[in-house]
């Protein structure tokens, strides 16, 4: 009886550790890129996303002609080296009622996807939809994003890992 | 009937039951098997969390495509050992069974074979065949299983591998059923041996109702 009890309990135990397994989420993308892109990052508000970058910068001459430019404006130019690394984290802000679905221009994230990147070789439509929406009224509220953009050739390496608390 | 067949008979019977003995202690040590192989899938989901949550909050980039089968690959080493520790530990239960302690009695002649006679519960002995049956039958097909999952986790390292270098890609379907498969192809010489055996438990039943039947109504000559 006391081996049924424990064959119980540890059956528990691997439910339970599934559940949380299946909470986690990673996503990769490989891409090569050439004059302007913008790399969308983006995730549902109850997730925790840390996002690895990797760019290998086209180097001429032993020089690069690759810009990093943030949204506020600010640039660094990517130097001569074969990788370029910084990592991207956007805290969880706590679990949120109801569902999040948005499925916009460089943003796709639903209960079932809760984190996303995309690379965007045209940010016009993306850069101009994120300055108009209104990010503290829902949907958008459930949401967290941000972007970056790569002016130049490089080949841009993404790691994605989530989890859902 | 003579002394010296009683005597044959009665080794006959107890060697039988010493049999039926082992087979039974199958059934509580496979309760031990599948908590060793439940132990080993919890102890595989812990390291997976562990490393999940290391790449999530320390960026350690564990489950990375560069890095593909060496997850999968960890998990197969858990559950591999896991099976050897379930499988040896059955082993070893099977091993520690006593047997042949009434072979002194036995050599006492007559009045030996007839204290043991008198010492055999029947009941008891034919309830323990039908669990030695059901045990026997059920710890096959539990081993299957814990090898069919041990398989599957060397197939996705397998797959992986390949997929890293020769691109040959499995879709989940086939990573289940091909191990399973295999699995089932390498075990028919045990599946036949336990259901041949499951059968001769079966006729020792029946025999064993004879016997006692016999016995009881036996008339013994010195």
């Amino acid at each position: 009886m006391k081996k049924l009890w424990l064959l119980l309990a540890l059956i528990i135990i691997v439910a339970s550790q599934i559940a949380v397994l299946s909470s986690f989420h990673s996503l990769s993308s490989n891409t090569w890129v050439d004059g302007s892109t913008t790399v969308v990052i983006s995730k549902a508000a109850f997730a925790h996303l840390r996002v690895e970058i990797d760019i290998m910068p086209e180097i001429h001459n032993g020089q690069s002609n690759t810009t990093l430019i943030f949204p506020n404006g600010t640039y660094t130019k990517i130097p001569a080296v074969t990788h370029y690394k910084f990592s991207v984290i956007l805290p969880s802000t706590g679990p949120l009622p109801g569902s999040v679905a948005i499925q916009t221009e460089g943003i796709n994230i639903s209960d079932n996807h809760p984190i996303d990147v995309e690379t965007l070789s045209n940010s016009t439509i993306f850069q101009n939809q994120y300055s108009s929406i209104d990010w503290k009224a829902p949907p958008y509220s459930t949401i967290s994003v941000y972007w970056f953009t790569v002016q130049g050739n490089a080949m841009v390496n993404i790691q994605g890992y989530g989890a859902r608390f | 009937m003579t002394e010296e067949n009683l005597s044959s008979k009665m080794t006959e019977f107890m060697t039988a039951l010493d049999q039926v003995k082992a087979y039974r202690e199958l059934v509580s040590a496979m309760a031990d098997f599948v908590i060793i192989i439940v132990a080993s899938v919890a102890a595989l989901l812990t390291a997976n969390i562990v490393v999940n949550l290391l790449d999530v909050f320390y960026g350690y980039g564990f489950v990375t495509p560069g890095n593909s089968g060496s997850l999968p690959f960890f998990n197969f080493l858990i559950l591999f050992f896991g099976v050897i520790i379930g499988v040896l530990w059955v082993r070893q239960k099977l091993s520690s069974v006593r047997i042949g302690e009434w072979k002194n009695i036995l050599n006492e002649g007559t009045p030996g074979a007839i204290k043991l006679l008198q010492e055999t519960n029947w009941e008891k002995i034919f309830s323990d065949i039908r669990s030695a049956k059901l045990g026997f039958a059920l710890y096959g097909a539990v081993k299957i299983l814990a090898y069919w999952l041990v398989a599957t986790f060397l197939f996705i390292v397998l797959s992986s591998f390949m997929g890293n270098t020769i691109h040959l890609s499995f879709d989940p379907i086939s990573l289940t059923v091909i191990p399973l498969i295999l699995v089932l192809i390498l075990s028919v010489k045990d599946l036949r041996y336990r259901y041949e055996q499951v059968g001769r438990l079966d006729s020792l039943l029946w025999e064993l109702r004879w016997f006692d039947n016999e016995f009881r109504r036996a008339d013994f000559q010195a």
